[in-house]
């Protein structure tokens, strides 16, 4: 099969997924709702009246993103696997690639629409400029990276009991790169710092890698 | 003379070596070896703290490698010696972060600091002890966790740059508490012992890596016999 | 070996050391129609999930059409069509939607076309847009059907196809599966895991029976055991 019609395929199967996640939103909004309440939570903790939480905003955002972010995509293939469908993709002609980009796309794009919108609540909640061209850059850019490999980590059925909290564990560690880079990257963009060139060339390079790498070991999964 | 036949001769070899070299190196590093004018005997934790960090390194390269070994010939012998080569690296691990601690209190004034060396074992340690649980938690001839497993002890492995590279960025962006600076270059005597001492751990590393493995190859054999037993129990009764 | 649609030497499987499918040979001649049989865990399940590339074995090969199953080619799993115990479908697509993406994948000319009659010959074209999840297990079940014919495969790997089936059902999956009525190309091999033994004689042209993973009684030649 070459390399257009395993495009089409793909843009088919992207299309699926995102109509799948649409159509089942419970997951999704559970995940937007648990990141929801941390922030509220993060920001109740380390008490508003201060002003200090303007400084360890960068971190708490990048936490519950991260936290939340996992968890909905750890359990994206779960369902498939339920309901057979991973079964009847890995029989069919599609190469298995296409099966891990298509899902990883339409993660991505289900959390870039959960993280903006939480980013334009924390703007009224904190009001603080979050919702600036360079800083939904910086997340797009991490949240790609993280995807990449938590959606490549959720794709294997480990044992079912402890699969859930197995992933953040499993997960976490391998992100610290990216846990720097985009909470330096933003807080250098909120102005707390100098300079988001270095963190946001740390944070494309982490992604690559990730992108790349998590790509290349699909296949060996199946 | 195959690669085979001189794991074989693993017995014979390793162990009496490691034991010499111990030896040899708890005499260098006691009693040999000059003691640092300003930090004193403390500073003999060097003795046990590079070394260890060093063989921590060399056990988590064994699991890497095998983990690549057994993605392409799909051998569990080699999932047995990755997970045989993880427990000892988290062995050396811990001990590099106890001696580093203990050795970081009285030079630096903390049992921890945010250094990038720290910081980078630490979360090595998190990672092969994550693959670790991950591995135990299924059955040992599940293939899929093996799978699964190996490619996530690729993945760390291969992570292990980019974390140290952005711990290092980190904390170089960051004005840092001031801490003594201190023997930029070792004097040869100190060199001497230290290089001693690296070949003594890696060997006693190697010996522990040939027993790990040996023993989660002894789980698998155990396995199959269970599993035989079980059998021949059914059709008896 | 062209006339030897699906073949195996010695395949293993084992779960933690027990052995699901212990050195199994057989060879079904292309166009035949094999009953697989046995009690449950005798390893019908095993051999089909192999064989339908969703499965590593521990040991021996497998061959469909000549292809080697372990190496998962696109060609071999372009011309198998497989019914597993738990139904494939998107549960909240509706068959339509179902049909018309893996008609995608599989690349059907005139999907459109197909999708319609395969719905029709399996009697739920009435429900082509209501969502799957609110199926009954027949329904669903009469969806594989289709779902598994939608590419005309040349061999059919089907474990308990008539889970669900009322009498209607079951007329339609003999006339679609086990029968060959489909009308147009080639005779189609099918291997399917049964428990109805009393249907068997209706459909089947030959039959293995599997017991603690062993081939004990079979209709097939015994040249190779």
């Amino acid at each position: 099969m070459n390399l257009s019609t395993q495009l089409q395929i793909g843009g088919k199967l992207l299309n699926a997924n995102l109509k799948q996640a649409w159509r089942d939103k419970t997951n999704w909004i559970t995940a937007g709702m648990f990141a929801v309440t941390a922030l509220l939570l993060y920001s109740f903790a380390f008490n508003l009246t201060t002003g200090l939480v303007r400084n360890l905003l960068p971190g708490v955002i990048w936490t519950v993103f991260l936290f939340s972010g996992i968890f909905a995509t750890g359990q994206s293939f779960q369902h498939d696997r339920q309901n057979g469908i991973l079964d009847a993709l890995k029989i069919s002609p599609i190469h298995p690639m296409t099966i891990y980009i298509a899902k990883t796309l339409a993660n991505i794009l289900m959390l870039l629409l959960i993280e903006f919108a939480l980013l334009l609540g924390a703007t009224i909640l904190f009001s603080e400029p979050l919702f600036t061209p360079q800083l939904l850059l910086i997340v797009t850019i991490g949240t790609i990276g993280y995807t990449a490999l938590s959606t490549l980590l959720s794709a294997i059925n480990l044992d079912q009991n402890n699969g859930g909290l197995l992933l953040p564990v499993l997960a976490l560690p391998l992100l610290v790169p990216l846990l720097i880079a985009s909470v330096e990257a933003t807080s250098a963009s909120l102005q707390q710092e100098a300079g988001t060139a270095p963190w946001i060339l740390l944070l494309s390079l982490f992604t690559i890698w990730s992108t790349a790498i998590a790509t290349l070991m699909f296949p060996l999964a199946d | 003379m195959n690669l085979n036949n001189i794991y074989e001769l693993r017995w014979k070899v390793l162990p009496p070596l490691a034991g010499v070299a111990m030896i040899g190196m708890a005499a260098l590093a006691l009693v040999t070896a000059p003691t640092e004018v300003i930090e004193g005997d403390v500073q003999r934790l060097l003795y046990v703290h590079l070394p260890s960090a060093l063989a921590s390194y060399f056990a988590f390269s064994v699991t890497a490698v095998c983990s690549i070994l057994f993605l392409l010939k799909r051998d569990f012998k080699w999932d047995s010696a990755a997970q045989g080569a993880a427990v000892v690296g988290l062995i050396f691990t811990l001990l590099t972060l106890i001696t580093g601690s203990l050795w970081g209190k009285p030079i630096w004034g903390v049992y921890w600091q945010w250094d990038p060396r720290i910081t980078t074992t630490l979360i090595l340690f998190l990672i092969f002890s994550a693959y670790l649980i991950a591995r135990k938690s299924s059955s040992l001839d599940s293939d899929k966790s093996a799978r699964f497993c190996s490619i996530y002890a690729i993945i760390g492995f291969l992570d292990i740059p980019l974390i140290h590279m952005s711990v290092r960025w980190w904390r170089t962006l960051h004005p840092q508490p001031i801490i003594a600076k201190l023997n930029p270059a070792l004097p040869d005597e100190m060199l001497l012992v230290t290089l001693f001492s690296v070949l003594a751990v890696i060997l006693v590393a190697a010996w522990f890596i040939t027993l790990g493995v040996e023993t989660e190859l002894l789980s698998q054999r155990l396995l199959k016999l269970r599993a035989i037993a079980k059998i021949n129990i059914s059709e008896k009764s | 070996m062209q006339d030897l649609a699906i073949e195996t030497n010695c395949l293993t499987r084992r779960y933690d050391g027990l052995p699901a499918l212990n050195k199994v040979s057989i060879q079904i001649a292309s166009g035949s129609r094999i009953a697989l049989l046995g009690n449950n865990g005798s390893g019908k399940t095993t051999l089909l999930t192999i064989l339908s590339t969703l499965l590593q074995s521990s040991g021996g090969s497998a061959r469909i059409l000549g292809y080697d199953v372990a190496k998962k080619t696109t060609a071999l799993r372009n011309i198998i069509g497989v019914i597993r115990h738990q139904p494939m479908l998107y549960e909240n697509f509706s068959p339509i939607e179902d049909l018309e993406l893996f008609a995608k994948i599989y690349q059907v000319p005139d999907s459109d076309e197909r999708i319609k009659k395969l719905l029709t010959s399996v009697e739920i074209w009435h429900l082509r847009d209501e969502m799957i999840g609110t199926f009954s297990r027949g329904q669903k079940q009469r969806l594989m059907i289709a779902k598994s014919l939608l590419h005309k495969p040349k061999v059919l790997l089907l474990d308990e196809p008539e889970i669900g089936l009322d009498q209607d059902g079951l007329r339609v999956l003999d006339q679609l599966i086990l029968m060959n009525a489909e009308e147009g190309s080639t005779p189609v091999t099918v291997l399917a895991a049964t428990h109805r033994e009393e249907r068997v004689d209706t459909w089947a042209t030959g039959f293995v029976r599997l017991e603690r993973g062993q081939i004990i009684e079979t209709t097939l030649s015994k040249d190779n055991l």
